[in-house]
């Protein structure tokens, strides 16, 4: 899939574990997982809001978009 | 679910009391109208009473309508079987979508090769040219074929609606 999640990579900066991030949005840690993996089909406008409002980010910090 | 269990008892009724017998009588038929060929006399001389015709024909039209029915048991069979998946709560399991596009692609057959071979027979056997039209139970049987053919496409597309539903995060 030519969209790319960093969210690995925004866990690193602002020093935050996978789990305490998926306490913070309200998801379960597996869901969490398959948004790292990039296995994910889609994502909602609510936990993408979810997820910058608590990494303090921009969804464009998270989604990158890769020419196959 | 009530409705599920009543169509699933009614299924493995018909299956239990009706097609496991008939498959039996259906094959035993099907070996003992070769060894006393004047069995057939009695399912011939009530549909078809002018007919005198080799009795190798009236074998191969038997032959042929006691594979229809095989095949029709079968669709009951795999319906049974089908409506297990329902019960264990899996409807969008990829042998449901398998199942109902093989019943759909077998009783579409049955009703078209049963309208062929009915016409024919009429046309041997009798020497009447008739096609009979309205609504026959071959005409049914086909429509309830396409149905669940098209039964198993609209399956197929919830099954991956259902897939992205779950990795929508």
């Amino acid at each position: 899939m030519p969209i790319i999640v960093n969210l690995d990579k925004m866990l690193v900066l602002r020093g935050m574990k996978s789990k305490e991030l998926a306490e913070i949005i309200g998801i379960t840690t597996a869901n969490l997982s398959i948004l790292k993996s990039g296995k994910a089909k889609a994502v909602r406008f609510s936990t993408l809001e979810a997820i910058c409002k608590a990494l303090d980010c921009q969804p464009s910090d998270i989604l990158e978009y890769v020419e196959d | 679910m009530k409705k599920l269990i009543i169509l699933k008892s009614l299924v493995d009724f018909i299956w239990i009391v009706t097609c496991i017998p008939l498959v039996a009588i259906l094959l035993f038929f099907a070996v003992y109208m070769f060894i006393n060929p004047e069995s057939l006399d009695f399912i011939f001389n009530e549909n078809f009473p002018d007919s005198d015709k080799p009795i190798y024909i009236k074998q191969l039209f038997t032959s042929a309508y006691i594979c229809l029915a095989i095949a029709s048991i079968y669709c009951l069979f795999v319906f049974r079987k089908t409506l297990r998946y329902f019960q264990k709560a899996k409807p969008f399991h990829s042998d449901v979508i398998q199942n109902f596009y093989k019943i759909g692609y077998l009783l579409v057959g049955v009703g078209l090769l049963g309208s062929i071979l009915t016409f024919i027979s009429r046309i041997v056997l009798l020497g009447q040219f008739k096609i009979s039209t309205g609504l026959t139970p071959h005409l049914i049987l086909m429509c309830l074929g396409l149905f669940f053919m098209i039964l198993s496409e609209t399956f197929k597309v919830a099954k991956h609606a259902k897939e992205e539903n779950e990795l929508t995060i």
